[in-house]
């Protein structure tokens, strides 16, 4: 693999693992060093590439990797907090902007009191657009795993959600 | 899409039974403007998910990334040539040794022997004759040795008498 092939089959998928990486680290800068780290690791072992029949599902799989490593290693427990990025859809004046924060704020808050598989499983279809074979290969998990991993995060979700809208009404 | 076939969508979505193309149909009607209120509790979460998805990393990101595998490609090269260099230049030393010592020199050019005989005097007198020249060039010398020894005196003497 040159760095042409490597610019048109690699690298189009960087924000995928940027993504996955953000939300294991919770921090944007973190994870845009681990995904060039990610890419380096790919470049570095592309000879192997041509065993590799996903090379999306691979290079989320070498990112979950080594966020967990960053996350066990001292260097990180170290490091200071860092501002969350803030996520905006298309809305139309400041007052909506303000209610959708709060909104996707809540939803955030749902998400990340899920248990860490069930909330990645869910992240990786939902997000991602993962198929359940790509999600089998990134996290290490049976296909069994993955759909009951699925169906309780939505379950919780849902239930969730309800609650909230029953609370607001 | 009608209000059963959302409502049929989002059970099977809850219960983790949803096509890829399913789900893209669940978030397309989400992005519409005309919810209905039956459904308006959902809407949050599917904006939510489309709006991560969003997230994106710099546009100078590639740029980055190939000048980080640019520049791990000259270090491999570096890391690969200086080893040899190295090698190299241990063996041009130990070749510039051998040239410089070679462990049998080789013999210095024999100066050419003087044929002595060619010289030797054939008869008595040519030996009497050549004695005679050798021994009065022997006294000459001895002469002028004797002269400069009693002009140096002289001077000894001199400067002495300016003491006393």
């Amino acid at each position: 693999m040159n760095t042409q092939e490597f610019q048109l089959q690699v690298l189009p998928v960087k924000d995928k693992v940027f993504r996955l990486a953000f939300r294991m680290t919770g921090s944007a800068l973190e994870a845009e060093d681990l995904v060039q780290e990610v890419f380096l690791k790919v470049w570095n072992g592309r000879m192997e590439l041509q065993g590799v029949q996903n090379i999306e599902a691979w290079c989320m799989r070498i990112a979950k990797n080594l966020a967990i490593d960053r996350l066990r290693s001292s260097h990180w427990k170290t490091k200071t907090e860092e501002e969350p990025l803030v996520l905006e859809a298309h809305t139309a004046n400041p007052y909506q902007l303000a209610e959708q924060r709060d909104t996707f704020d809540h939803i955030r808050s749902i998400m990340n009191q899920l248990p860490e598989k069930h909330r990645q499983v869910m992240e990786l279809r939902d997000i991602e657009g993962l198929s359940y074979e790509e999600i089998c290969e990134v996290l290490s998990l049976t296909m069994p795993q993955v759909k009951t991993n699925l169906f309780r995060a939505r379950q919780a979700v849902r239930e969730a959600l309800l609650k909230l809208n029953k609370s607001e009404n | 899409m009608t209000n059963q076939n959302i409502q049929q969508l989002l059970d099977k979505y809850f219960e983790g039974e949803t096509s890829l193309e399913e789900e893209a149909a669940l978030k397309n009607y989400f992005q519409g403007q005309h919810i209905d209120p039956a459904f308006q509790a959902f809407q949050p979460l599917f904006r939510y998910l489309d709006a991560e998805r969003q997230t994106a990393l710099s546009p100078s990101f590639d740029e980055k990334v190939l000048s980080r595998i640019q520049s791990e490609r000259q270090m491999r090269v570096r890391r690969i040539i200086l080893p040899l260099a190295r090698v190299a230049a241990v063996i041009a030393i130990i070749l510039g040794v051998f040239a410089l010592f070679p462990k049998n020199p080789q013999p210095a050019q024999a100066v050419a022997a003087i044929d002595w005989e060619q010289y030797e005097p054939e008869t008595d007198e040519e030996a009497i004759a050549e004695a005679t020249a050798a021994l009065k060039l022997l006294a000459s010398k001895l002469n002028g040795s004797s002269k400069t020894a009693t002009s140096e005196l002289g001077k000894i003497e001199k400067s002495a008498a300016v003491f006393k």
